[in-house]
């Protein structure tokens, strides 16, 4: 009889890289399995701040994010800027490469805010073509990130779940589920987040984000809204749902994003700690394996 | 409804960012017909919620500036949404923006204080010095150079000429500054993490002026010795200095 056991890797445990907490992030580099960087940084950022991240290279295993590409505006792609991501990529050795399933800006006005777009097959193959150019273009593994909104368009005829997994089927890419956009559009929108979850085919979730922080914005409607704020430890209920994420897939990383507050850095340590209790050891009954050895038994 | 995505996605950032949206009077900003069937509440917590980001970006550079406002800062930062569409997400883009907002909106009315607009322009060019220190390649310095013994005005430096001594309300936060016609440099100055605000005499302002190339020194025409000069403009960083030598 063949015995089965199955081994999965551990996920990477680390923090989105923050120029302003470099000099803090390198005296705890050991804490960290992985650092988050954003790829926009490396492109338009300062040559000190390029100096400081490409100096990691080597240090920590660098992941990369990008928050520049605005894949759902309906205009052509920035092949120029998808070219310098590819390069930044490189030089980081970074595994895969992250964007928001979003747009935030059209051409000679820029929001800085991630907006939804219409849930229809329509849109969603616009993006699948846009995908396709990224991965052409991109040399690593691409994932797309689920983000928060206050809004939807009247036309959307898919679910968030559906939309999400229409492309990412179509075109291979994978998901960096953000854990606390999905817990914050479930409280705003009524969603079900364990059945997002549940709905999420085995091996799409490749990185996760968690953040804490959020503000209740007060509305003239009765039902205030709750919003983002990456100011404050995570929250137990979104610990929880990276939990229960955790025990359906296996991503290979969990980072923690941190904006707002970065003096209060004791509270980054804790909560490394605080997701590092939630990941399940290293033999699980996770059904999204890497990685099965068999042996005969 | 319009089918191109595009088109859609235009007017809503159009809608978004308008005043009248983002300040909450929806009554007066009646939805696109590209936009029919969102909520409008939702909208408009979507307009606010970027505004304020936005608004964060600004402010963060100009700290004293928004101090100065006062009780007029709702009503300049309402005017200023509706005259400045965000066009970039840049600290600097934006507030470059808002910086000529505030010196050309005294063209057109009285400001108080009335130095405000200096005050933004010089919190710009502390901002401007800064970020130009984070990309400055010293590497730079030794590059390729004809010129013998040639002088040129630091390419992180920013000249600024006001009408008050605005120098006491960044030192003291002196919300009173003397009216005297006043020439400053703002630069990174060597070895300083901070950036700092020089005043010059009229004679070195021209000068620094107008030297935004290279100039040999000798071919240099100006009223004092400059040679005495230029040990000084160096030490603080406002000019550089390429002495050859044979």
């Amino acid at each position: 009889m063949r015995e089965v056991t199955t081994i999965t890797p551990r996920p990477m445990v680390g923090i989105g890289y923050r120029a302003p907490l470099d000099a803090w992030t390198r005296a705890n580099l050991h804490q960290f399995d992985v650092l988050e960087i954003t790829v926009d940084d490396c492109i338009f950022g300062s040559r000190r701040r390029q100096s400081a991240i490409f100096d990691l290279v080597g240090r920590v295993p660098l992941t990369a994010h990008g928050v520049g590409l605005s894949i759902g505006t309906d205009v052509p792609i920035d092949l120029r800027y998808l070219d310098k991501v590819a390069e930044v990529i490189e030089r980081l050795g970074a595994p895969a490469y992250s964007e928001h399933l979003a747009f935030t800006g059209v051409p000679g006005r820029e929001l800085g805010n991630l907006l939804p777009l219409p849930r229809t097959e329509a849109i969603a193959e616009s993006v699948i073509a846009k995908v396709r150019i990224v991965q052409a273009r991109v040399g690593v593994p691409f994932l797309l990130e689920n983000i928060t909104y206050f809004f939807e368009w009247p036309d959307s005829d898919m679910s968030d779940v559906e939309f999400t997994k229409l492309i990412c089927r179509e075109t291979g890419a994978g998901l960096l589920l953000d854990v606390e956009n999905l817990r914050l559009n479930a409280a705003n929108h009524g969603l079900d987040a364990d059945e997002f979850v549940d709905a999420l085919p085995t091996g799409v979730v490749r990185e996760v984000h968690v953040a804490g922080g959020a503000t209740l914005i007060e509305t003239s409607s009765e039902r205030p809204f709750v919003a983002d704020t990456h100011s404050h430890p995570v929250p137990d209920a979104a610990l929880d749902l990276l939990g229960y994420v955790l025990r359906r897939h296996r991503p290979a990383a969990i980072v923690l994003e941190r904006d707002e507050r970065l003096d209060a850095v004791d509270e980054i340590l804790i909560d490394m700690a605080r997701i590092r209790s939630r990941v399940p050891s290293l033999q699980s009954e996770c059904p999204d394996a890497d990685m099965s050895v068999g042996s005969t038994g | 409804m319009p089918t191109c995505l595009l088109d859609r996605q235009v007017r809503l950032l159009e809608y978004l960012t308008r005043g009248v949206v983002v300040f909450g009077d929806t009554d007066g900003a009646p939805l696109d017909k590209g936009l029919r069937g969102i909520d409008r509440q939702s909208l408009r917590l979507q307009a606010r919620v970027s505004h304020e980001k936005r608004m964060r970006r600004i402010g963060a550079i100009f700290p004293r500036t928004f101090g100065l406002l006062g009780d007029s800062r709702d009503l300049i930062i309402r005017e200023f949404t509706d005259a400045c569409l965000p066009t970039s997400t840049g600290f600097i883009e934006n507030a470059r923006q808002f910086r000529d907002f505030i010196w050309h909106r005294r063209e057109r009315q009285t400001v108080t204080p009335p130095y405000l607009h200096e005050v933004a322009a010089c919190e710009l060019g502390l901002a401007e010095a800064r970020a130009f220190a984070e990309d400055w390649d010293r590497m730079t310095d030794v590059e390729n150079s004809q010129s013998r013994n040639s002088i040129r005005r630091h390419p992180g430096v920013v000249l600024l000429r006001c009408a008050y001594d605005i120098r006491s309300v960044f030192a003291n936060g002196e919300a009173d500054p003397t009216r005297r016609d006043t020439r400053l440099a703002i630069n990174m100055p060597p070895g300083s993490e901070q950036p700092a605000i020089f005043e010059l005499a009229p004679a070195i302002f021209d000068l620094l002026a107008v030297m935004d190339d290279w100039a040999q020194v000798a071919t240099l025409d100006v009223p004092f010795h400059l040679n005495d000069v230029i040990c000084d403009l160096t030490k603080h960083g406002l000019i550089q200095t390429r002495l050859e030598i044979q």
